[in-house]
């Protein structure tokens, strides 16, 4: 079973499902809940600012997914770092040597452990499980139809996937932030590094998608 | 040498949660909403993500661009502290142009693969295995051959 979006009545081609819908105001339909029993687009804005503006007020630093990729898959260096933050814990003011590791820029800010990363990770996944479950779509995939129309189908589907994955992972890497720490929070205190990387990745996928449509309709 | 020292001094902004177990749970539950959001709006579903990119649904923009504005009015209002700014350096924009390119053809950013593996999607597992291998392929690189800081 795939997503269909033209089964939800999400095609723009096809006449509203019911005859009331036309009855009602334009601006309803941004408030209500998409035929598709999606969220409406201010449920998920509200959502993220929630976390975005929650996460520095509760742990003291920027919310931000792919630098939490990166200390949670780079464990030699950040438990070596937690031995030196047991040192001198956050709060407690006490000035330490760095003893042997070099200590940059990044890492004086207020850091997490190695395993609050990965809890923090998990936790994300928990979220799509939760969400699952209550919404009677655990296990349904949404890699089939468009995207084996659009990119391929079968093992070839999954290698492309693993592609884009590693573009994915070296990109957010390389650029230093993703949807998250660019994105929300860079483009919301207007920060010039953020707001380029972001019009360049959402760019990007734009432009990538349109010719992924216009090759392979 | 005795500047670094004192640049680096752990020192907590005050209202942070400091407590190792508190700050774990603070974390769970950031998490939890994020990948809940991602999902009921449906941020973790290729086809949606495709309809954003195309402009075949702007909902997904909307989502964005509105959470943008709201976490702006939010920062505004609650001034947190330590929102320490991203710098410009040479990976800026290369490594957003990647991104954007496996964005559309995975249709996973970072936080919706987690989510999409939650959801029980599984070939998010492709995804994952490859923003995985992406992650360390850019370590090497850069311990190699990159000169700037990143994060």
């Amino acid at each position: 079973m795939s997503y269909d979006r033209a089964s939800h009545g999400m095609d723009p081609t096809l006449p509203p499902p019911d005859a009331h819908a036309a009855l009602a105001p334009w601006w309803l339909d941004l408030l209500a809940l998409p035929a598709s029993g999606l969220w409406p687009f201010w449920a998920g804005a509200l959502g993220l600012a929630v976390v975005a503006v929650g996460f520095p007020l509760l742990l003291g630093r920027p919310f931000g997914v792919s630098s939490a990729v990166g200390r949670a898959l780079d464990p030699r260096k950040e438990l070596a770092l937690d031995r030196r933050d047991d040192e001198a814990p956050l709060g407690s003011g006490m000035i330490v040597a760095p003893a042997r590791l070099p200590l940059p820029r990044a890492a004086a800010r207020a850091r997490d452990t190695w395993l609050a990363n990965v809890v923090f990770l998990g936790s994300i996944a928990l979220g799509g499980f939760v969400a699952a479950i209550s919404s009677g779509t655990f296990g349904v995939s949404s890699y089939e139809g468009v995207y084996e129309t659009l990119v391929a189908r079968g093992p070839l589907g999954l290698v492309a996937l693993f592609g884009g994955g590693l573009f994915v992972g070296f990109g957010t890497q390389l650029s230093g932030g993703c949807t998250s720490g660019h994105g929300l929070v860079g483009c919301a205190r207007m920060q010039a590094p953020s707001i380029a990387a972001t019009a360049t990745f959402f760019g990007t996928g734009v432009l990538v998608s349109l010719l992924l449509a216009w090759v392979r309709a | 040498m005795t500047d670094a020292r004192i640049e680096g001094t752990p020192q907590a902004a005050p209202g942070v949660i400091t407590g190792p177990v508190r700050r774990l749970a603070a974390l769970s539950l950031s998490g939890i909403t994020l990948g809940y959001t991602l999902s009921r709006v449906g941020f973790t579903r290729y086809d949606e993500v495709h309809a954003m990119f195309t402009f075949a649904d702007l909902r997904l923009f909307g989502v964005f661009v509105v959470g943008v504005i709201l976490t702006a009015l939010g920062f505004w209002l609650t001034e947190p502290r330590g929102l320490v700014g991203k710098p410009w350096h040479p990976g800026t924009i290369p490594g957003a142009l990647l991104f954007g390119l496996g964005w559309a053809i995975s249709g996973a950013c970072p936080g919706v693969v987690l989510a999409q593996l939650g959801e029980g999607q599984a070939p998010a597992l492709a995804i994952a295995a490859g923003v995985i291998a992406g992650t360390l392929l850019h370590r090497a690189v850069q311990r190699r051959w990159l000169r700037w800081e990143t994060r």
